[in-house]
């Protein structure tokens, strides 16, 4: 969902809209009664409502697309994944072969990026080392099998938003493909499906979606 | 009149007359790489956007592409927000055609709200022909202009004013 508060002046408007709203709300209740105060509050919030579904609509969104970075000759290919990156044969397979054909005729240079996702448990816990220490395991296994491969390849740990973690890589390594691996029927925690339309809505950039459909067994004590 | 909070206050022309934008109020939201030279294209079509952008990006641009407003949408530079987008475009790539009034609105748009942006207009000698006031002032290009060939006309526009 695009968050309708584009920027901060928009937030500034919207702060002060709400408190003179909420200011009008309670003078009406004050020398009203209760129930004028409920009708206000529902009218200022309704009208709310209403001017950011009708401004949502003014238009279609536009997509961007930093320049390119790096020599002439050169294809950057930015990998977003984060647990479907446990299974190896996806990486050293449709995904070495993708990397292969998106950069054919060119020397290709992949940033693998994994979104650091935490459970809520574990957010509420504070354990978020341990996540991060999970991550970043599966983020080297996957650099070293593309390595293995031939792509000259670095990864590292983005941030927990999937879109924030692509638009941050295009401003520092600035690809030329995005390729989105997920897993099949993905579970909470892990990368949602749904950021592969979401980043084509907003990246004017070529971008791969290819899904793990295996789980890995769970390790055995 | 000043900036808000996070905008910049700018001089433009709309409708003719002078006007003040407060850059923090337009929308879509403003261009996320900055130092480039940007070029927006307006584009219906998604896959010639995409072709148009890959040649613009290894040229050293920074790239938008927007589809322009559906038949039943209004396009945000043709109303009071404006579009931050085009504000800060160096160069403008109009390809939606002169078919529908929507389309023709937003090159109106482009034209008076940032006549010092270079403009090229994809349209045939016909449509030339009878919108010469849209065609005016803009440079216009064959339909199914090669990417390439793009490249090289935005980069002699931007040259000659010193932004390329």
């Amino acid at each position: 969902m695009q968050n309708p508060i584009r920027n901060e002046a928009e937030a500034y408007r919207f702060l002060l809209l709400t408190v003179i709203a909420f200011g009008i709300v309670t003078a009406v209740a004050l020398l009203g009664g209760a129930v004028p105060g409920v009708v206000a509050w529902a009218v200022a919030s309704a009208g709310t409502i209403l001017f950011y579904l009708r401004r949502g609509r003014a238009g279609r969104p536009v997509r961007t697309a930093p320049p390119h970075r790096g020599a002439a000759d050169e294809c950057r290919v930015l990998v977003l994944a984060n647990d479907a990156l446990a299974d190896e044969s996806l990486v050293a397979g449709r995904l070495v072969e993708e990397i292969q054909r998106s950069t054919a005729g060119y020397r290709a240079r992949v940033n693998v990026v994994c979104p650091l996702h935490t459970s809520t448990i574990r957010h509420w816990v504070s354990d978020l080392d341990g996540a991060r220490a999970e991550a970043k395991n599966r983020v080297q296994r996957a650099v070293e099998v593309l390595r293995v491969h031939g792509c000259e390849t670095r990864g590292e740990i983005g941030d927990e938003d999937a879109l924030q973690a692509i638009e941050d890589e295009l401003r520092t390594f600035g690809a030329d493909e995005i390729i989105v691996l997920t897993r099949h029927g993905a579970r909470a925690g892990e990368l949602d499906p749904s950021i592969v339309e979401q980043a084509r809505t907003r990246f004017a950039l070529p971008i791969t979606h290819l899904v793990a459909e295996s789980r890995p067994e769970p390790a055995r004590a | 009149m000043s900036a808000g909070p996070g905008g910049v206050r700018v001089e433009h022309v709309r409708n003719g007359e002078a006007a003040v934008t407060d850059s923090g109020t337009l929308s879509p939201q403003p261009w996320p790489w900055r130092g480039r030279a940007r070029v927006l294209v307006e584009h219906a079509d998604p896959s010639a956007g995409l072709a148009f952008t890959s040649a613009l990006r290894q040229a050293g641009y920074a790239v938008a592409v927007c589809p322009g407003p559906e038949s039943s949408q209004r396009c945000p530079l043709a109303g009071e927000e404006g579009c931050a987008i085009a504000h800060d475009a160096d160069a403008v790539f109009f390809a939606l055609g002169f078919g529908t009034a929507a389309a023709r609105q937003v090159l109106l748009s482009l034209k008076t709200s940032f006549p010092a942006t270079p403009i090229f207009v994809e349209a045939t000698a016909r449509e030339s022909a009878e919108w010469p006031e849209l065609a005016a002032g803009c440079a216009v290009v064959a339909p199914a202009v090669a990417p390439d060939r793009l490249v090289a006309l935005v980069g002699g526009a931007l040259a000659r004013r010193g932004r390329a």
